[in-house]
């Protein structure tokens, strides 16, 4: 692999706060929801990042961003630190990572035109701009995201889910970043619309020479867009590997159950698929099962798996995976 | 015996910005004790063809055509008469359990008042039956979490609840609208398989209202596929997903994103759908439609018979004899 343009070691976020009900004097719990997480991200690669709600795949993306403290570990941008940064020295790189959203419309202000909203990032990092150029740049990556020029003067409201998160991809590019963080892109569209941006996505990336981060519940649409996935589960890496070896080679009981409730649409699949969902449900992340935190779900669990967090094992085909009975 | 049986069902809402029509000449037929699945994206019109079946449009809403359950017509039927049938032939569930539950209430208030309400048990009585219900629905330790309030569930277990409380009257029809969307992949399968058991458990029938044609594979007999408020197609629904016979069917189902397969890229639907308040004159998929022609923009196509069980509403159906 190539000098990484992203290189995470140990990355943890701790949040904390009193659960619900509890009074104000009561002492505050940790809750992590990232703990040690660690991955390179080459140039133009795509990452993608799998898990549950609450599995902390988020406030990870948000970590790296700036906006959520991370509370431990590294985060090497082109060997420089990003957590050690203070906001001055971080801000010239706020501009070479970039994010879009879930919710397409809420993330655009309302009172601004597409092109305004576009061409905001500008204002912020190239203030030597002149009006014309701005224009030019607003109007061919208009083009580029799939939207028509008349498009330049509408409203947020005018547009349907799929254009707004058009736009999104347009404000996210505009500055030219390195690095686009998608966190849940696709979730809020309609199937025939998700597989649009999905498409788009794949060929900004291959033809700016993008890396992603690309942030879902369903890995499904993950394996369409991903080089390489991380699995997590109650802020853990579970297992960490290639796509394609990683879909079709499962190692970790929670990818293969994963993977077994992703529904296939073709009812002679689906009948002939043994039921091997999971019991029950996530467990809160403020009181996380001792041990492997997967465990009180886990098919192949023993009594071994409450004393000690599983380490993160490499595997023969570079894949890492946390758990010592696969 | 065909339990609920829908004839060109029209809603309309009046707004503001004019009239929008969400449906437009919907048929559905329902059998007693089956699942169905009513298939669309977004502004497919397909809740609120629900909605007109439980006689709880918005106030600005209108229906017509024909909604007939079990012999009884449902559209202009007076408030009471309505009750009763709501209450006791057809429950629904909905896609956000929290909302449909009320914070402030005990999970056994809750479920006993309905019990209490329509079917004059005693209090004792009906939270028994509250807690059987729970228990087949695989709460565990229903007794003891029965007194709970809405926010110590987790989401699935909220919609267990209210599939309980739905079937408390032991309904004839259970309108299920979008109940696993808002649920995490691994405790979906869960709750579809529950879903699965009411159908022979209860013997109730089973209108599934959704926009994944995954979960559809697996649990569902017949599937009616919805575009633009009209019905695109509609049949067995084995048939449907190894030949659809609309291009809106295929496209939808080939959208898909697959773990099974390899596709470089995913197939996208082009275009985006339609908007209510400007409806094309003909088909409502012509614009983003590859097999296309100026017909079909200018003539409705009507929905006709192909094949056994099986209607489509094309000018150009697939799989040749059209």
């Amino acid at each position: 692999m190539s000098v990484p343009l992203l290189s995470v070691r140990d990355l943890s976020v701790t949040f904390r706060m009193r659960p619900g009900g509890s009074p104000p004097w009561a002492r505050p719990k940790e809750l992590q929801a990232v703990r040690r997480v660690g991955f390179d991200l080459a140039p133009a690669e795509t990452l993608g990042i799998v898990g549950e709600s609450g599995s902390g795949k988020s406030t990870l993306a948000r970590s790296l961003i700036g906006t959520v403290p991370a509370t431990g570990g590294r985060a090497l941008w082109q060997g420089k630190d990003l957590l050690a940064l203070n906001p001055g020295e971080r801000r010239p790189l706020r501009r070479d990572m970039q994010m879009i959203f879930q919710d397409p419309l809420g993330a655009l202000d309302p009172r601004m035109t597409a092109g305004e909203i576009i061409a905001e990032p500008l204002v912020t990092h190239e203030t030597d701009l002149s009006r014309r150029e701005i224009t030019s740049r607003v109007s061919a990556l208009l083009e580029r995201v799939g939207l028509l020029p008349e498009h330049i003067n509408r409203y947020p409201h005018e547009f349907s889910g799929g254009q707004c998160q058009r736009i999104g991809i347009a404000r996210a590019l505009i500055v030219r970043p390195k690095l686009l963080i998608c966190d849940e892109p696709v979730s809020a569209l309609d199937v025939s619309v998700q597989a649009q941006i999905v498409n788009l996505l794949r060929d900004l990336q291959r033809d700016l020479d993008l890396s992603l981060i690309f942030i879902s519940h369903d890995l499904g649409v993950v394996k369409h867009i991903a080089d390489r996935i991380l699995v997590f589960y109650l802020g853990r890496v579970m297992e960490y590997g290639a796509t394609r070896a990683l879909v079709h080679d499962p190692r970790h009981p929670y990818t293969r159950a994963l993977i077994a409730a992703t529904p296939v649409p073709d009812p002679a699949v689906e009948r002939g698929r043994p039921a091997t969902g999971l019991e029950g449900e996530v467990p809160s992340p403020l009181s996380p099962p001792s041990g492997c935190v997967f465990r009180t779900r886990c098919p192949v669990a023993r009594p071994s798996c409450a004393e000690a967090i599983p380490a993160l094992d490499e595997h023969d085909d570079g894949r890492f995976v946390a758990c010592p009975f696969v | 015996m065909t339990l609920l049986q829908v004839r060109d069902l029209r809603v309309s809402f009046q707004t503001g910005d004019g009239t929008v029509d969400a449906v437009n000449g919907v048929d559905l037929a329902v059998p007693a004790g089956q699942a169905i699945a009513v298939v669309g994206e977004s502004g497919s019109g397909k809740s609120q063809i629900m909605l007109a079946v439980m006689g709880l449009l918005a106030r600005n809403g209108t229906a017509s055509g024909s909604i007939r359950f079990d012999g009884t017509e449902l559209l202009g039927l007076d408030e009471r008469a309505f009750n009763r049938i709501r209450a006791r032939e057809i429950a629904m569930i909905f896609q956000d359990p929290m909302t449909a539950l009320n914070p402030y209430m005990r999970i056994s208030h809750q479920m006993t008042e309905v019990l209490t309400l329509h079917k004059g048990m005693s209090h004792g009585a009906a939270l028994g039956e509250a807690v059987r219900l729970l228990d087949a629905m695989e709460v565990p330790e229903a007794r003891t979490r029965i007194t709970m309030y809405p926010h110590e569930f987790s989401g699935g277990m909220r919609q267990r609840v209210l599939i309980a409380m739905a079937l408390l009257c032991r309904p004839r029809l259970l309108i299920a609208d979008e109940p696993t969307t808002a649920l995490d992949a691994t405790v979906r399968g869960q709750i579809m398989r529950l879903l699965g058991n009411v159908k022979s458990a209860f013997d109730t029938a089973v209108i599934l209202v959704t926009h994944d044609a995954g979960i559809v594979a697996g649990h569902c007999d017949e599937m009616v596929v919805l575009y633009g408020g009209q019905v695109m197609e509609s049949g067995p629904v084995a048939e449907t997903f190894a030949a659809p016979l609309h291009p809106y069917t295929r496209g939808l189902l080939d959208a898909v994103p697959r773990l099974d397969r390899d596709d470089e890229r995913l197939r996208a639907i082009p275009g985006d759908p339609p908007g209510m308040q400007h409806l094309p004159g003909g088909c409502p998929f012509a614009a983003r439609c590859p097999r296309a022609d100026e017909r079909c923009h200018h003539v409705r196509p009507p929905g006709v018979s192909h094949g056994p069980g099986r209607r489509v509403a094309c000018h150009w159906p697939l799989g040749g004899a059209g």
